[in-house]
């Protein structure tokens, strides 16, 4: 059993923080699972959101402890489908 | 256990798990050999440290029943800061010593300057021929150093179709 | 008396636990294809997919390095013994905070990511042909990131040259290959550029040629070397990409009966960037295996996948007798 891998995005702003989940989450195989903090306001509505369009699972978005303004606790589990470069 | 900030970016090379130290212990299912490589882990990033301008690079042996030891080899890159190519005369005699010692080898291992302990595009390219590694039995260790200090040393062994990684160095739990 | 091969220890598995193994063969080429051949457990480790000594592998003829006694083709006699030694190298991964930030648009299309950008990195591409249709591909490939950009032009650099997206009027009389190495300077900090190197070994082939017979004669030297490549040839209608992954039908197939070689149209900058697009596709995803080609005549696109015609050298030789059973498909 692997334990879910974690990544301090609260420095980042958009798009670096999506940029990073999804290298991360490529660095796992399907099922898997990734911890991801986030700051309040376009990283966490964003991040999960396009994580979710991607095919990922949100698991769980909760508060950091000391409350939603130190950042948000993002857990996302990698989805199955395996993207190709599209050609015909 | 309070969150951690500040934690390390996730590593490993698409696809590849990494497994912490506590849940291969926990597992008590560590082999001979991960006990013998993670002997020689701290070692592995004292020669990394020593040499923080250049990759390192060697092989882990265990020479005639003994413990592990690390043999260092000359790093001929044309720019050693970001690769890392062993002259095929020094893995010749190297080969030599270990026959006649009556060694086995364990692991090769050399260091990335920054970018993580994760086995890189150009690693792989060497290590693997038609998906299979070209070294059965070896493991691939990599020490991650960051501005010139160890921060991680990781033994990459393939199961399966594909390299899983155990974190060496350092240890899970805390130092004294 | 054969040739006494010495197996180094962490290869013995693969060649039946043994330490010295009897090969045949007039030369050291010769003797490493019989070895496995008769031992297919090692062809991993010392062959490539195109069926060469893998990149690096060390070899000693009666401890002498065969590179400097003729290499792969010196003869060998009755009793030498070859040793084999695997390759040792490798290095830390080229996509660093800097990469990841610039080129954050490109590793988020499915398929590609970071995998796909560390391979980019990782390539050696050469491009013969640096005019002015040549530019537009050129600064592609190195704003995409291709790691090691190698320009092949030693042509002089004519004022037609100028016209393009990289030459300007200063370049005229400069040696092409070597001008657009110093145009393309302000894109190289993260990789490297510069004029091809001789006997340098790419890991794929652009070829912007200003003649059909120099791209089929190139073509051809990539298709030998089992290199992928991808072909661009501009006319006055518009002109032709054709993309050629190892394996593919060649270019002379791909390219049936294309214009002779006239000025290009300004649609061949969009052409050669495309071609550039084609060649990063093939880097990035070493699985895409059909070839295929794209025409523009008169401003109309159109694309299909190219066939072999019969009877031409780039079929695939038919497979070998295998007694193992084992086959020799791509891993």
């Amino acid at each position: 059993m692997t334990s879910p891998r974690r990544l301090d995005l609260r420095a980042h702003a958009c798009p670096m923080t999506w940029v990073k989940t999804c290298i991360a989450l490529e660095r796992l195989a399907a099922g898997e699972e990734l911890e991801v903090w986030l700051s309040a306001g376009e990283p966490v509505d964003s991040v999960p959101r396009t994580a979710a369009e991607e095919g990922h699972q949100v698991v769980s978005l909760s508060p950091l402890d000391g409350g939603a303004p130190s950042g948000w606790r993002l857990v996302l589990r990698k989805g199955m489908a395996e993207a190709r470069l599209a050609l015909p | 256990m309070a969150p951690e900030p500040g934690r390390a970016d996730p590593e490993g090379s698409p696809g590849e798990a990494v497994l912490g130290l506590e849940a291969i212990v926990a597992s008590a299912a560590m082999p001979a050999s991960e006990a013998m490589l993670l002997a020689v882990a701290g070692h592995l990033a004292g020669l990394a440290e020593a040499d923080p301008d250049r990759e390192v690079c060697g092989l882990v042996v265990a020479p005639g029943g003994g413990a592990a030891e690390a043999w260092p080899l000359p790093n001929v890159a044309p720019d050693p800061s970001r690769a890392f190519l062993v002259p095929p005369e020094a893995l010749l005699l190297a080969f030599r010593r270990l026959d006649a010692g009556g060694g086995a080898l364990l692991a090769v291992y050399h260091s990335h300057l920054s970018g993580g302990a994760a086995l890189s595009a150009s690693d792989l390219e060497v290590a693997l021929a038609g998906g299979e590694p070209v070294l059965p039995g070896v493991a691939q260790v990599v020490v991650a150093l960051e501005k010139g200090r160890a921060v991680r040393v990781r033994a990459h062994r393939f199961r399966t179709g594909r390299f899983e990684g155990l974190d060496l160095w350092p240890t899970g739990g805390r130092e004294g | 008396m054969p040739v006494t091969v010495l197996i180094p220890s962490p290869l013995r598995e693969l060649a039946g636990r043994q330490r010295e193994v009897a090969a045949q063969g007039a030369t050291v080429r010769q003797v490493l294809a019989d070895l496995v051949a008769s031992h297919p457990g090692l062809r991993g480790a010392l062959t490539d997919d195109r069926g060469e000594p893998r990149r690096h592998l060390g070899l000693f003829l009666n401890d002498l390095d065969v590179r400097a006694a003729g290499g792969l083709d010196a003869p060998v006699a009755d009793g030498d013994r070859l040793a084999l030694v695997p390759a040792l190298a490798g290095g830390a991964p080229r996509l660093g905070e800097e990469g990841i930030a610039r080129w954050a648009r490109q590793l988020l299309v499915p398929g590609f990511g970071a995998a796909g950008q560390e391979r980019l990195l990782a390539s050696r591409v050469r491009v013969i042909g640096a005019d002015a249709v040549a530019g537009a591909a050129l600064l592609y490939l190195a704003q995409a990131g291709v790691g090691t950009l190698w320009i092949d032009d030693p042509e002089a650099a004519a004022p037609a040259d100028a016209g393009g997206w990289l030459l300007g009027p200063k370049a005229v009389g400069q040696l092409r290959g070597e001008a657009a190495v110093e145009a393309l300077r302000p894109f190289s900090s993260l990789i490297e550029i510069s004029p091809y190197p001789i006997g340098g070994v790419p890991t794929a082939v652009l070829i912007v040629a200003t003649s059909s017979a120099q791209s089929l004669a190139t073509a051809e030297v990539a298709r030998r070397t089992g290199v992928p490549h991808v072909v661009v040839e501009a006319d006055a209608e518009g002109g032709l990409v054709a993309t050629i992954p190892v394996g593919a039908p060649c270019y002379a197939c791909s390219r049936g009966a294309a214009g002779a070689g006239r000025p290009p149209a300004p649609a061949a900058t969009g052409l050669a960037a495309l071609a550039a697009h084609e060649l990063l596709m093939l880097i990035a995803d070493p699985s895409l295996q059909a070839g295929r080609r794209f025409e523009l005549i008169r401003g109309v696109p159109s694309m299909r996948a190219t066939a072999r015609l019969s009877g031409c050298a780039c079929s695939p030789p038919p497979p070998a007798s295998d007694p193992d059973g084992a086959g020799a498909g791509p891993g």
